[in-house]
């Protein structure tokens, strides 16, 4: 039996994740989650707002919902502030350090 | 004397102390300070640590104590009491008095784990400089780990709306505050949250609730929402309560709250709620209150009848009559006293707003204010809160520059921003001052080319270029930002001061900053307005828009087209508004120069001319909702009832020459 791999998408978030971020990153967000897997990279994360974090709330239900999967690499600024927000097993960053 | 008699002393004590702290506190951060100054605050700490101590308050003698030994070494000069610091220092207090309130309740001691670990640090001087974005992964982490406090006695749910958002406003801040006060985790609610094809990332989907100590009162929990306005459903029940819905959060929240919307357990010391000294004092159900107003606007109206009848039958100069006058405006000016509070209320608010934006931004920001006892209308107050809190962002965000940016120029490193509030005329007005880089005229008026709202060859004043940012959704941002949003905010700003009856006014000097000047009435509920004639109607005009009247002479009017007019007032030229015609009144005068033009001046389309038939009178007039009684009406703001009986409609002066004169339309034919 063969495995093939999806094509997994990695995005890198900016240091300042607010409204005018977001607004950036969903279409090429939808467009990742569609294609395949995707893997988001938030180490670079200083500040983080609630339009970023509904967005990839979003994103990611969206990716379970059709078999893709979608990681979240935070930053420890960012970890912090989504396990503050009561997000954190949803995006599954694991609580704060 | 009994020990509670003595407590009560020290709990006095405890207030004046730290009163005295907070102004030693404002004059270090004024750059004011000396070593008198820091000694001053050491020695009210110091004083509340004794007294804590004897009364065997731990938890706020143990918190002193960390307090002071921050200030001992502040004073003794190991430690610079740099802007940071006293930012901190400021915050410290705060707490502090959260501490001496919770011991004169018996109610469980506010969290201060994380700010005696930053006074440590500051003390080792490790990290001194607090940054709030840079310390918010840590702080979370505390406050995630924590699990609902044991004495759960609130339950806070918040869901932040679209404007939340659209404002610029992160509604994260809010719940960071929230956890602050000793809350649990925060338990989020993704229930209306669409799939990823129809999300807006811009309009709010989320929702928090927050389970908080007793100990804290509600209005430590409301006043983090003081300057979110409707922007965010809140509710706050008791632990013990069931469930209720949220409400729009305060100052909305506080229309059917009494009149004084703090927390009834807080306690009350020797100054009002404002600071003032003040005598005793008793609660009123705000309804009541409002139940006098509308009897007082009653009282004024049949006064105003009685004057007129008794004018015709020729008893116009009777003495009983000047005498009922005198006592009716004394009873109004009661009325409204009881209503009217000091605007130091939200002064005192600004701080805090600012320690969040220089976390933000990285710039740094002098804050001055003058003129805090200066009253207004209660109502006012409420709503002052937005147009100010943006005003506010507004001058940080675009006006105050960089550190670096400034000392380039030649200015100090850190921006000023004076707050004041003055009586003038019967108004108040509040102006906004920055010494940043003020408006950018070429930027604004390219925008506005390129945006339409000017021909491009249009000659404009400074004033007028100005006044194009608060056309609606003008933006000069050359990048949007999570302080003041996407430029949408200071047309939003000209109508919240518009809805208030007020006025808003630019200066701005290039290079030397810009000042935002709000002249508003007292109260809503009376006002000055100028009663006119325009045909079968008796209409008013509100008094704060006239600039003159005037006849003119035929060759000061020219007719452009069908039906337009323009007056020529001293060489320039306005649009001239039949009123009769605009608002359907039968057998107006039509031709200029056999009627009266009162000049108004407008925040949307600068100035004009209203074409009325005469001027009847002018005095104060008790303004109606129409919205209440009947419905709203275009170009119509209220309605009056005056002495003869009859009702007169209040003329919207700024909808009415907005909607006949585009504001395009208006400054090419200005130009």
């Amino acid at each position: 039996m063969s495995v093939t791999a999806r094509p997994s998408t990695l995005l890198a978030l900016p240091a300042r994740c607010d409204r005018a971020a977001a607004d950036v990153l969903l279409p090429r967000l939808r467009a990742a989650v569609a294609a395949g897997d995707v893997a988001i990279d938030g180490g670079d994360v200083v500040q983080f707002g609630q339009a970023m974090l509904q967005l990839l709330l979003s994103a990611r239900a969206a990716a379970a919902a059709t078999g893709h999967r979608l990681t979240i690499a935070p930053s420890p600024s960012m970890r912090g502030i989504v396990a503050m927000a009561g997000a954190a097993a949803l995006l599954g960053t694991g609580d704060a350090a | 004397m009994t020990n509670a008699e003595i407590q009560a002393i020290f709990f006095v004590e405890c207030e004046e102390a730290l009163c005295a702290a907070e102004t030693a506190l404002d004059r270090c951060r004024a750059g004011e300070g000396d070593d008198e100054t820091v000694n001053a605050i050491f020695r009210a700490v110091h004083s509340i640590k004794g007294g804590a101590g004897a009364f065997g308050f731990h938890a706020l003698q143990a918190y002193a104590h960390g307090f002071e030994t921050l200030l001992s070494d502040v004073r003794d000069g190991a430690v610079a009491l740099d802007p940071p610091l006293i930012a901190l220092s400021l915050r410290a207090l705060d707490l502090l008095g959260d501490h001496v309130a919770a011991a004169r309740q018996g109610t469980a001691a506010p969290d201060d784990e994380a700010l005696l670990v930053q006074m440590a640090a500051a003390q080792a001087g490790a990290d001194a400089d607090v940054d709030l974005d840079a310390m918010l992964g840590a702080i979370a982490a505390e406050l995630v780990v924590a699990g609902p406090p044991e004495d759960a006695g609130w339950i806070v749910t918040m869901r932040p709306r679209d404007g939340a958002l659209a404002n610029g406003g992160e509604p994260l801040l809010l719940l960071r505050e929230l956890l602050g006060l000793g809350g649990g985790a925060a338990r989020i609610d993704t229930a209306a949250m669409p799939p990823l094809a129809d999300l807006d990332p811009g309009a709010a989907w989320l929702g928090w609730t927050v389970t908080l100590p007793g100990a804290v009162t509600r209005g430590a929990i409301e006043e983090i929402f003081d300057f979110v306005g409707a922007d965010c459903a809140l509710s706050i029940r008791r632990a013990d309560e069931g469930a209720a819905h949220p409400a729009a959060a305060p100052p909305a929240a506080a229309a059917g709250c009494t009149a004084d919307a703090r927390d009834p357990a807080r306690p009350t010391g020797p100054e009002g709620p404002d600071g003032l000294a003040g005598g005793p004092s008793i609660r009123i159900d705000l309804a009541k209150l409002d139940r006098l107003i509308d009897t007082v606007g009653e009282l004024v109206i049949a006064q105003a009848m009685m004057a007129q009848r008794l004018a015709g039958e020729g008893l116009g100069d009777a003495a009983e009559l000047s005498l009922l006058e005198g006592l009716t405006r004394d009873i109004q000016d009661s009325a409204m006293a009881i209503r009217a509070q000091p605007i130091g209320s939200i002064f005192r608010r600004v701080p805090r707003i600012l320690r969040e934006l220089e976390a933000s931004t990285g710039k740094k920001v002098r804050l001055t204010t003058s003129g805090e006892a200066t009253e207004l209308d209660k109502t006012v107050i409420e709503r002052l809160g937005d147009p100010l809190t943006h005003l506010i962002r507004n001058a940080v965000d675009h006006g105050i520059e960089p550190p670096e940016e400034r000392i380039a120029a030649g200015k100090p490193g850190e921006g000023t921003l004076h707050l004041s509030a003055e009586h003038r005329s019967g108004r108040v007005v509040i102006r906004i001052a920055d010494d940043g880089r003020g408006i950018d005229r070429q930027r604004v008026r390219d925008k506005a080319i390129e945006r339409r709202l000017i021909a491009a060859d249009a000659q404009l004043s400074d004033e007028e270029i100005d006044h194009l940012i608060f056309a609606p959704g003008f933006s000069t941002a050359p990048s949007l930002s999570t302080i003041s949003g996407r430029g949408v905010g200071m047309d939003v700003v000209r109508q919240n001061v518009k809805e208030l009856g007020g006025r808003i006014a630019i200066e701005s000097q290039p290079g030397r900053g810009a000042s935002f000047t709000l002249a508003l009435p007292l109260t809503l509920a009376i006002a000055d307005g100028m009663i006119v004639n325009v045909g079968d109607q008796t209409l008013v005009v509100p008094l704060a828009h006239v600039v003159e009247s005037l006849r003119p002479a035929p060759g000061d009017v020219q007719h452009l087209g069908v039906g337009r007019m323009m007056l020529n007032v001293r060489g320039r030229f306005i649009p001239i508004l039949p009123l009769g015609s605009v608002l359907g009144a039968r057998g107006a005068v039509g031709d200029p120069t056999a009627a009266v033009l009162v000049v108004v001046d407008t925040e949307s389309a600068g100035r004009a001319a209203l074409l009325v038939d005469a001027i009847r009178d002018q005095r104060q007039f008790v303004i109606k909702s129409l919205d209440t009684h009947y419905r709203a009406i275009d170009g119509v703001a209220g309605a009056t009832i005056l002495g003869n009986g009859r009702v007169a409609l209040i003329v919207d002066v700024d909808a009415l020459v907005a909607s006949t004169v585009s504001t395009a339309g208006a400054l090419r034919e200005a130009a």
